[in-house]
């Protein structure tokens, strides 16, 4: 016969009763519960964590859009083209970001010619840090890019996802046939995001880009207008640009209760509208948000082993 | 018994209250849609310019036209700023593998000619530091690349002296301090590199698609294989390295050898790439090395 041994102290015992029932019933709560916003989080961080199908069973497809929004790529809006004359003042800037649940950095790069996509050196083998990416192509600054086949978690940073351009050449996806998620820069160096095919990125000029998404600011406008992103909450690296070409590198951290737990893409795109972003997209987040500057990494990767592999990387030489 | 339904009123009211804050807490701040943050400028402004990484990471060199600011990277603050005249522009910076020294190349107009100074720079300053002139030449011209070994302190200077046409000059120093133009069979070149423990430049000659090396008693000979077009690559621990080009001029395959031996091919590369794109070093580190 099992006893359920309690706490003699009465406030010892409602804790331990209390925090019983709520682990028991939490879940319950949580999903048919009134507190929309828990149910979107929830919902959101297990449909884009590596096993949906915890919430799938329980959930039909309308049920879970209905909770965590409709996010789409907005792929119908075309972005109007910008016309900028270089800054006189090419110093590279960072700003802390400190918001209720998040720490991260922004930087800012005036100059959006000195930014270019760099890769591990072999994208097929292994991936490589971001430090290493940025310290083998000397490299000021650079972020995490783009996305990469993650089985279970261990993937090592190969087999990147998409596309990638680098020098106006598609060293990656150029035989891709549907349209497909592009974050980059054209030959003028210009930010562009979106659902583009190859023939697009041509006919644009992408000289460096990778595939991730989705897109955030467009043509000045925002685009998560309902829900939070439908990503939870987590590590996040994105890119924007100002009107005046000024390009903006934001990594926040995460998934550290009591230094940061993350930010949503809503947290992220009104980060970045609010610094002046015409134009915003997100970029591979979680563990491998990695933002290097001046020598060292200056975030703090939400890895036991810090840095992530990653494929690909947005430099600043 | 009014007593204890009293408790039990008392204990589901503060059990309402405690796990009903709990929810709301998670509902409406920490899993708030968005969250209110401020932002604060960090104080390390990092100015524009490329970045150059000493053997050992300490020390970073942010090299622009007109400055060269180098900074320690356990600090935020530079450790020596080399500020240059608006007439005179940095054209080369490269750190020595070996030792926190640095070599940089600086042109400057003077009239109807230029002259080009490399200079040693030391991270944190010296009271003098050791610097080579060529004067006199055309305008315009300046030091693209430097070869140099630290073994037989030689060093090899190439100065690009026209644009349209390109045209090349190399110049050579030692440690007699003996400076001294070294007349090649071709002005249009692409790399230059030295053996490590013998006084010998290798550079390549684009018109005829041939690597050459030069001894440093002036004797020469063609050292890329006789079939074929190829391109100077570098040299590394006295092996040296060659492209092998496409009808194109864009690298297929990477040739390695010795001076004397023979060249065998090491690698054929997925995309044909600019030589210029390829450096010893990524194809050290791409074969594990």
């Amino acid at each position: 016969m099992i006893r359920l041994v309690l706490p003699t102290n009465i406030y010892m015992r409602f804790l331990v009763l209390n925090l019983a029932f709520l682990i028991v019933t939490g879940p319950l709560v949580v999903i048919f519960g009134p507190f929309a916003n828990i149910k979107r989080s929830v919902v959101g961080a297990i449909m884009t964590s590596r096993h949906p199908q915890y919430i799938t069973w329980l959930l039909s497809d309308r049920q879970i859009k209905d909770i965590i929004g409709d996010n789409t790529n907005h792929a119908n809006i075309r972005q109007q083209a910008l016309k900028f004359t270089k800054r006189e003042d090419d110093s590279l800037r960072l700003i802390n970001i400190t918001g209720g649940r998040f720490k991260g950095y922004l930087l800012e790069v005036p100059n959006p010619m000195r930014v270019k996509v760099a890769t591990a050196r072999d994208i097929q083998e292994i991936g490589d840090t971001v430090s290493t990416i940025a310290l083998s192509h000397n490299a000021i600054a650079a972020i995490n890019a783009g996305g990469f086949y993650d089985p279970e978690g261990t993937g090592t940073g190969r087999l990147p996802w998409g596309i990638i351009i680098r020098d106006g050449k598609f060293l990656v996806g150029g035989d891709i046939k549907d349209s497909i998620d592009v974050v980059g820069l054209t030959k003028s160096g210009m930010l562009v995001t979106g659902n583009h095919t190859v023939a697009e990125m041509r006919a644009m000029n992408v000289a460096e880009a990778v595939t991730f998404g989705p897109s955030l600011i467009i043509n000045g406008k925002k685009l998560i207008t309902k829900g939070d992103g439908g990503w939870g909450i987590a590590p996040r690296t994105a890119i924007g640009q100002r009107k005046d070409g000024t390009l903006l590198f934001l990594v926040i951290d995460g998934r550290q209760p009591g230094y940061s737990i993350g930010a949503t893409l809503l947290d992220v795109q009104n980060i970045l509208f609010e610094q002046g972003a015409y134009t915003a997209a997100n970029l591979d987040g979680g563990s491998s948000a990695t933002l290097f500057y001046n020598g060292k990494v200056i975030n703090k990767p939400a890895d036991m082993l810090g840095e992530r592999m990653v494929p690909t990387a947005f430099i600043v030489k | 018994m009014d007593e204890k339904r009293r408790k039990l009123a008392i204990w589901i009211v503060a059990s309402l209250i405690f796990q009903g804050s709990i929810y709301l807490y998670f509902d409406q701040i920490l899993l708030a849609p968005t969250s209110a943050y401020e932002v604060s400028a960090a104080t390390d402004t990092v100015a524009g310019g490329k970045a150059y990484y000493s053997r050992d990471r300490r020390y970073t060199a942010i090299v622009k036209d007109n400055s060269v600011d180098i900074y320690m990277a356990a600090r935020k603050e530079p450790v020596r700023t080399v500020e240059l005249s608006n007439n005179k522009e940095v054209s080369f910076f490269r750190w020595l593998k070996d030792r926190d020294l640095a070599l940089m190349a600086v042109h400057e107009e003077t009239g109807a000619t230029s002259s080009v100074t490399l200079t040693q720079i030391h991270p944190l300053g010296a009271e003098h530091e050791l610097a080579e002139t060529v004067s006199k030449l055309p305008r315009g011209s300046k030091i693209v690349d430097v070869a140099f070994s630290t073994a037989t302190n030689v060093i090899y200077m190439q100065v690009q002296v026209s644009t349209n046409p390109e045209q090349y000059r190399v110049y050579r120093t030692d440690a007699n301090r003996d400076l001294k133009r070294v007349y090649l069979n071709a002005s249009k070149i692409g790399r230059i590199a030295v053996l490590y423990d013998r006084d010998t430049l290798f550079y390549d000659n684009i018109a005829e698609g041939t690597v050459t090396a030069r001894h440093g008693d002036g004797s020469w000979e063609v050292v890329s294989p006789p079939v074929g077009k190829y391109r100077l690559v570098g040299v590394e621990n006295n092996v040296i390295y060659l492209a092998r080009l496409n009808a194109q001029g864009l690298a297929t395959a990477i040739y390695t050898g010795r001076l004397k031996g023979k060249f065998a091919e090491e690698r054929v590369l997925a995309t044909p790439m600019d030589v210029r794109q390829i450096t010893v070093q990524e194809l050290g580190k791409a074969a594990g090395k």
